[in-house]
């Protein structure tokens, strides 16, 4: 054992990207030893802090994705709420965490804590396709990955099998993705909402046309990282049958999903994967004189040797009560693991040099529209979503204007409009009580039908995280401050959502309903239509990899290009987003990184 | 707390809200929705608006809606049995009923309880987001209606 340093590997973060690469490093017959620091809390390692955050999802008056996490006072995190731009004379706006210089809001978050934000993620597990991951060289736009959709495949299984993903490889291939013969997923298929079931025979024989291009709705049931039945052909790496993770604490609950319709932002039986599942692989008896995991303790700043450019050690903050202590930590590699945002504030806190951090800051903005069914579409019943309409993820027209997907909402009009709230609100405005309020709402509620159109935002370096020495939070660090647009060509993609949207809800007996509010701050126009654009959770970019110091921060292994014991990882390290959600992609980076990190900790030298 | 007072409200409840004293029994909401009633709105004032529904007739229930007095109050009665929130009452009707021993003129969701209990899903043929779940594949099934 090498005692020079106080640990082999420093992770900072307990999300998806670091829990997976911690286990990947323990697991390993090397014996080597690993920390992770954790900015914020530990509620959700234990089943009464889970009752906790689902007592205030309950009391809640908004239920926004972060609204069962509250942040840490000296680790704070956004919310959803917070799109107050800087320059607006507002003195609100220098209240929040994240400093939104605009021009046009950021509106994604993430979270502080055990879990990260996969715990309020919705679950979706799709991978890439192999064309997202080669935009520049199929479509003249973006960046190609250093990485192909080849290379990536045996690590979405391994992705696959530790989040616990039940889907149909055969509904998958058929929607264009290659999958080795025989593969199936650990669980079946999580079955099809009635809403989705409708509208696909509704749908069927229909055509719609695209931005000049005559398409077929096409519903594919999504892969999904919540819990249903094993399926009987499958196979891990030792050939064993999938047997499903139960709750955190509770390992007996939460073998099926119940379709307790809360998914964002919280899963009440924990039949859907959080990384705290990932966690009690490793937080366990065996390892307890080589891993140990620090909550409340922030990652400050990395000390950068000068001639080598190496890390030589890591400054981090932990505070308790009524104290903050500063601590440095050594290690041969450091991983960085606090999602986009967080990764490129420690970066540039640290003073890393290349120009390309914090920039290509991405996100699946997203519009929505909603309709009114002519049947009833028995809705606010299962998963968010379980279907998307996949027709336009990979067109030749994304040489033009933005890929989009199109989720079909089994929330009705939940994220358009707050229902089931505004509609009481509305009926009661409208003086209606007693039998008649129960009937009008009866009958709005149960034929809403909403999609959201989730399009592919192309990295842009103007669109980028940066540090405001003048804005400092509670443990003294600048603030992240965000620059962010959308460009023409998700505009185009955008505002063609609603055209299509008119066509299919015409198809299928919907009548449109759609009204975007200028006041909205995700107003937009765009020639001669406008639009609302939401934030879809998920942030990539901020550390982008690539083949060199010139296009990136980061190599297809995550590592950083001028500091070569330094690995950032997660959805920061996506050159192009897709249309796909980046959960799965990010745990199989983390798989595949850690082979990484395990080659250089074998090394007799691991800095070079 | 007064009984009677407690079971009037009940009464009034069913027939603002469309549902049975049955239905609104089993919620075990209804002491929990007259104390903040009471503590929102002030005891004389929630008297004064219950010794207003002698018989509750569907003429009475019209006028009292729109009555600025009544009306804001039992759309508050009505709101929270529906989605388990306390709404801050419309500041004229603050303005000119309050007293400085009322709770303040806030929004708020009354209990976990009150919000699982909440009529609206009971309405819409749901259950409320987070609990009272269907079971796995529930979701795939006809909703009952066209069963």
């Amino acid at each position: 054992m090498n005692t020079q340093y106080d640990f082999d590997v420093v992770i900072v973060g307990a999300g998806v990207a670091g829990l997976i690469m911690a286990k990947q490093i323990l697991e390993d017959a090397g014996n080597f030893r690993v920390l992770v620091l954790e900015a914020g809390g530990e509620r959700s390692k234990s089943f009464e802090g889970h009752r906790e955050y689902l007592k205030n999802f309950f009391e809640a008056l908004i239920k926004i994705p972060n609204s069962p996490y509250p942040a840490e006072f000296y680790a704070p995190h956004p919310n959803e709420l917070e799109t107050k731009l800087l320059n607006k004379n507002d003195p609100a706006a220098e209240l929040q965490y994240v400093l939104q210089n605009g021009p046009q809001p950021f509106r994604t978050t993430y979270t502080r804590s055990l879990g990260g934000t996969v715990q309020h993620w919705l679950g979706t597990c799709l991978r890439l396709r192999p064309s997202d991951l080669k935009m520049r060289t199929t479509y003249g736009r973006g960046l190609d990955w250093p990485l192909t959709y080849e290379e990536l495949m045996p690590y979405y299984r391994k992705a696959e099998f530790e989040i616990g993903v039940a889907g149909d490889v055969d509904e998958q291939k058929l929607d264009g993705f290659k999958f080795e013969d025989g593969y199936v997923y650990p669980m079946e298929g999580i079955p099809k909402s009635y809403v989705d079931s409708e509208l696909e025979r509704r749908l069927n024989g229909h055509t719609f046309t695209y931005a000049g291009t005559t398409q077929k709705p096409r519903v594919t049931a999504s892969p999904q990282g919540r819990n249903g039945i094993p399926n009987p052909k499958y196979k891990d790496e030792n050939k064993n049958q999938y047997v499903p993770l139960g709750a955190v604490g509770r390992g007996d609950l939460g073998l099926r999903c119940e379709g307790n319709s809360s998914c964002v932002p919280i899963c009440p039986a924990q039949a859907k994967y959080t990384p705290v599942k990932t966690l009690n692989k490793i937080d366990i008896p065996e390892y307890a004189d080589r891993f140990s995991i620090l909550y409340n303790s922030v990652a400050t700043k990395l000390h950068i040797e000068k001639e080598s450019g190496n890390i030589e050690s890591l400054e981090y903050k932990k505070y308790g009560r009524g104290s903050i202590s500063t601590k440095q930590v050594t290690a041969k590699v450091y991983i960085l693991a606090a999602h986009a945002v967080e990764n490129a504030k420690l970066l540039l806190n640290s003073s890393c040099k290349n120009d390309l951090i914090g920039r290509n800051l991405m996100d699946h903005p997203f519009v929505l529209t909603w309709g009114l069914s002519d049947w009833n579409a028995g809705t606010f019943r299962g998963p968010a979503v379980t279907s998307t309409i996949t027709s336009l993820c990979d067109l030749p027209t994304r040489k033009d204007l933005s890929a989009c997907r199109i989720e079909i909402s089994n929330w009705g009009w939940n994220w358009a409009t707050g229902s089931p709230y505004a509609e009481v609100d509305e009926f009661l405005g409208q003086g209606l009580h007693g039998q008649k309020l129960r009937e009008a709402l009866k009958n709005n509620i149960s034929r809403q039908i909403e999609f959201n159109f989730l399009t592919e935002q192309l990295p842009d370096k103007d669109n980028r995280v940066t540090i405001d020495e003048n804005f400092r939070d509670e443990l003294e660090l600048p603030r992240p401050k965000l620059h962010y647009q959308l460009g023409e060509y998700e505009r185009a993609g955008l505002i063609e959502a609603k055209k299509v949207s008119d066509q299919i809800f015409k198809s299928a007996g919907v009548t449109d309903c759609t009204k975007y509010d200028k006041k909205d701050p995700g107003y937009f126009e765009f020639g001669q239509s406008n639009a609302v654009f939401y934030g879809a959770g998920h942030i990539g970019g901020t550390h982008i990899m690539g083949l060199n110091a010139n296009d990136s921060v980061v190599d297809k292994d995550q590592r950083s290009h001028d500091h070569r014991n330094l690995f950032a990882i997660g959805s920061g390290s996506f050159p192009t987003m897709g249309t796909s959600n980046p959960t799965l992609t990010i745990a199989a980076l983390s798989f595949r990184s850690a082979e990484a990190v395990l080659r250089q900790l074998k090394q007799a030298n691991p800095w070079n | 707390m007064n009984d009677k007072s407690v079971q009037k409200f009940l009464q009034l409840s069913s027939v603002l809200t469309g549902f049975s004293l049955f239905e609104l029994r089993a919620s075990d909401c209804t002491e929990e929705f007259y104390e903040t009633t009471q503590r929102q709105i002030g005891r004389e004032n929630l008297e004064a608006f219950l010794a207003n529904f002698a018989d509750t007739t569907q003429a009475d229930i019209d006028v009292s809606l729109a009555n600025s007095f009544l009306g804001p109050i039992a759309k508050n009665i009505i709101r929270m049995w529906y989605v388990g929130n306390w709404v801050a009452m419309p500041d004229e009707w603050w303005a000119a009923h309050s007293s400085e021993i009322f709770a303040a003129n806030s929004t708020f969701v009354v209990s976990s309880q009150a919000y699982k209990e909440g009529l609206v899903w009971k309405a819409a043929d749901t259950h409320p987001m987070g609990s009272k779940s269907g079971g796995f594949g529930s979701w795939a099934l006809p909703p009952a209606e066209t069963k």
